[in-house]
């Protein structure tokens, strides 16, 4: 049973994942093949969340986002590995995740991203 | 919407002429999403439709109203080819440079002239083809780009209406003492 299932803050939060990408005559076509919920925390973006957005996606400080935590690890957008990150929805808004860090080294086994909202 | 519609015809010409001269993925770029796999080449528009001169008004015929509005336009396709590094053996080499070679040697094909013909498309300058191999997270990645100047005319049919009746009243002064005198009391234009 996962932890955030029973934390103050925890709640269900949607997530959508996308497929290999496929283009028909050069132009992108969504893909999205699974959508589900997990449990997670999901939190406002700290100073040093925003420090690294502005720096790795050339964003401004301001930009909307959330740090999210859960015991599910999400897909986040990867250039190399040819990955689109995964979807979350939060209060009706879509966000994108961008980074995933593992925290597997405590008791209490997490996963923490970050995502920022689509345009 | 004359931009959209010449637009899209280009960038549909480019999609299948590419896909004709290399074996790899093309996608238009600045799509802001996945990549493809590489080895893969990308295009797009660097400037806007360029204005040159001034346009020309070419009637339909004499009893229609319709003229075509014809304007020379001039604008630059970057093309970007990624290739693939070696993973130990000189053939699993896929060089950047070779992909935009290839490019650039089909643009002196005769079937690409003609092809380009039909999309109302002439070559007007071949840049240089630059190595902008670039660092990706821990390893180089092989690129290249060219950019070509094109140029095209766009035509749009135009209806500027037409003037059906003028009316003119008033009294015209028949005793001629060396000027004319055409006092107007009313002058109305109706159109269709």
């Amino acid at each position: 049973m996962s932890f955030f299932k029973w934390s103050r803050n925890g709640e269900r939060t949607k997530v959508i994942r996308y497929g290999e990408p496929t283009y028909n005559g050069g132009i992108y076509v969504d893909n999205p093949v699974e959508e589900f919920e997990i449990w997670a925390s999901v939190q406002p973006l700290s100073n040093a969340d925003r420090d690294l957005v502005q720096a790795e996606l050339n964003l401004n400080r301001y930009a909307e986002g959330v740090r999210i935590y859960s015991d599910v690890p999400l897909l986040a957008d990867d250039d190399k590995k040819r990955i689109r990150g995964d979807t979350i929805i939060v209060e009706g808004e879509s966000y994108k995740v961008f980074t995933l860090a593992s925290w597997q080294h405590l008791n209490l086994r997490h996963y923490r991203h970050i995502a920022m909202r689509e345009s | 919407m004359i931009f959209k519609k010449t637009i899209d015809k280009i960038d549909e010409g480019l999609q299948s002429w590419l896909e004709s001269i290399v074996p790899y993925t093309v996608v238009k770029s600045g799509q802001n999403t996945v990549r493809p796999k590489p080895p893969f080449v990308s295009y797009k528009m660097i400037t806007g439709m360029i204005k040159l001169g001034s346009f020309d008004e070419l009637y339909v015929n004499k009893t229609d109203n319709l003229y075509h509005l014809k304007g020379q336009r001039q604008f630059t396709v970057l093309f970007e080819a990624t290739g693939t590094p070696t993973d130990g053996t000189l053939a699993s080499i896929v060089r950047a440079t070779d992909i935009i070679g290839e490019i650039q040697f089909a643009l002196n094909k005769p079937n690409t002239t003609s092809f380009f013909l039909g999309l109302d498309l002439a070559i007007q300058e071949e840049n240089e083809i630059t190595d902008i191999t670039e660092l990706l997270e821990t390893e180089y990645e092989p690129r290249a780009t060219l950019s070509i100047i094109f140029r095209t005319a766009i035509d749009e049919e135009v209806d500027p209406g037409t003037i059906e009746t003028v009316l003119i009243s008033g009294d015209v002064d028949t005793t001629f003492d060396g000027n004319y005198n055409l006092p107007i009391d009313e002058f109305s234009v109706s159109k269709p």
